[in-house]
C-alpha cells in the first residue's frame, strides 16, 4: 500500500494501525536525521522524533502533497530540533556517541575509510553537514532539502559544494580519481 | 587509429558524488519498538458514529413505529393513505415547517460530516 493510500485511511477513518505502518516505513530516516543534528544523542533524537511524529499525526491534514511524505516529516523534525535547541541552548556532544552512530565495520580498510570520513565531516560547518547528511545519507535533492531546511535553494548548492571542496583531500587519498 | 573513448571516466565532481553515496550511506535503523511507542503516545482515536449503525437504528425505528402503528390503529387503505400523505406535505410546506426543516436537516448533516470544509480556503 502506497504512503498516500494509508494517509488517506488515517484522514478517513483515523486508522492508527496505517499510521503505524508510515511510522514503521520512516522512522530510520527521521530518526537517523535527528541523530545527526542532535550529534549522535540517541535518546534526546528518538523523543524528538515521537514528537515529530505525533504532531505530524495531528496535522496529516494539511499535508497537501506538495512534497514527498518523509520529506514532510524531515521538515517537522527540522523544526522539532530547532525549538529543543532553542529550549537547551546546549546539547551535549559525546564522542561516544558519534562512534556510536558509525556503521558496523565489514573490513579494516573501510572501517578506516569510515573512521576518516567521520572525522572530516567533523571539521565541517554544521549546515555544510546537514546538507551532506540530507544529500547523500537520506538522498534527497536539492529542492528536497531547501524544503526541509527552509532555506534557499542557492543556500543548498553552496554549502553542499563548501562541503565537497573541503572533503575533497580526503576523498583524494581514498579515490585518486577525485 | 584509436576508437573513440565511448565510456570517458566521469568528471571530478561525479566522481566525488558517486564515492560519498557509496562510503557515506547509513544502514536503516532497526523499528527496536520505537513505533509502539509513537502509536502509545498518539491521541485516542476519534469516535466516529458509524454511519450503516446511524442507517440501520433508523431501519429499525422506522420498523418499529410502523408495526406499532399497524397493531393499534389498523391498516389505512391505500387512498386514505395518500390523502393524508398529500395533506402531510402540503402543511410541511408552508414556509415556517419548510424552514424548521432545513435547520434540522443542516444539523444532522453537521452531526455526521461536521469535521469537511464547508467553503474552499480564500
Amino acid at each position: 500500500m502506497t504512503d498516500s493510500a494509508l494517509i488517506a485511511r488515517v484522514l478517513v477513518s483515523d486508522d492508527h494501525a496505517a499510521f503505524g505502518e508510515l511510522v514503521r516505513r520512516h522512522q530510520s530516516a527521521v530518526r537517523h536525521f535527528l541523530r545527526h543534528l542532535a550529534r549522535g544523542d540517541a535518546a534526546l533524537a528518538d523523543d524528538l522524533a515521537q514528537e515529530t511524529f505525533v504532531q505530524a499525526y495531528r496535522g496529516l491534514a494539511r499535508f497537501r502533497g506538495g512534497s514527498t511524505f518523509p520529506t514532510w516529516l524531515l521538515g517537522i523534525a527540522h523544526n522539532h530540533w530547532r525549538n529543543a535547541r532553542r529550549r537547551q541552548r546546549t546539547v551535549p556532544v559525546e564522542p561516544e556517541h558519534l562512534a556510536a552512530l558509525e556503521p558496523a565495520p565489514s573490513s579494516a580498510p573501510l572501517s578506516d575509510l569510515k573512521h576518516d570520513l567521520a572525522g572530516a565531516l567533523r571539521t565541517l560547518a554544521e549546515e555544510e553537514q546537514t546538507a551532506l547528511h540530507l544529500h547523500y545519507q537520506q538522498g534527497l535533492s536539492h529542492p528536497e532539502i531547501a524544503d526541509v531546511l527552509q532555506w534557499p535553494l542557492g543556500t543548498v548548492k553552496t554549502h553542499l559544494n563548501r562541503g565537497k571542496e573541503k572533503l575533497r583531500p580526503l576523498l583524494a587519498s581514498w579515490n585518486p580519481q577525485t | 587509429m584509436e576508437s573513440p573513448d565511448l565510456n570517458p571516466s566521469p568528471a571530478p565532481d561525479d566522481a566525488a558524488d558517486t564515492w560519498l553515496r557509496a562510503n557515506h550511506s547509513l544502514p536503516p535503523l532497526p523499528d527496536a519498538g520505537f513505533s509502539r511507542r509513537v502509536l502509545a503516545a498518539l491521541p485516542p482515536a476519534r469516535r466516529r458514529f458509524s454511519r450503516t449503525r446511524f442507517c440501520l437504528a433508523g431501519l429499525a425505528a422506522g420498523l418499529v413505529v410502523a408495526l406499532a402503528g399497524l397493531a393499534w390503529g389498523g391498516v389505512p387503505s391505500l387512498a386514505t393513505l395518500d390523502s393524508e400523505l398529500t395533506e402531510s406535505t402540503g402543511r410541511l410546506l408552508t414556509s415556517p415547517a419548510l424552514g424548521a426543516l432545513g435547520v434540522a436537516a443542516i444539523s444532522v448533516w453537521y452531526a455526521l460530516c461536521g469535521g469537511r470544509r464547508l467553503l474552499p480556503r480564500l
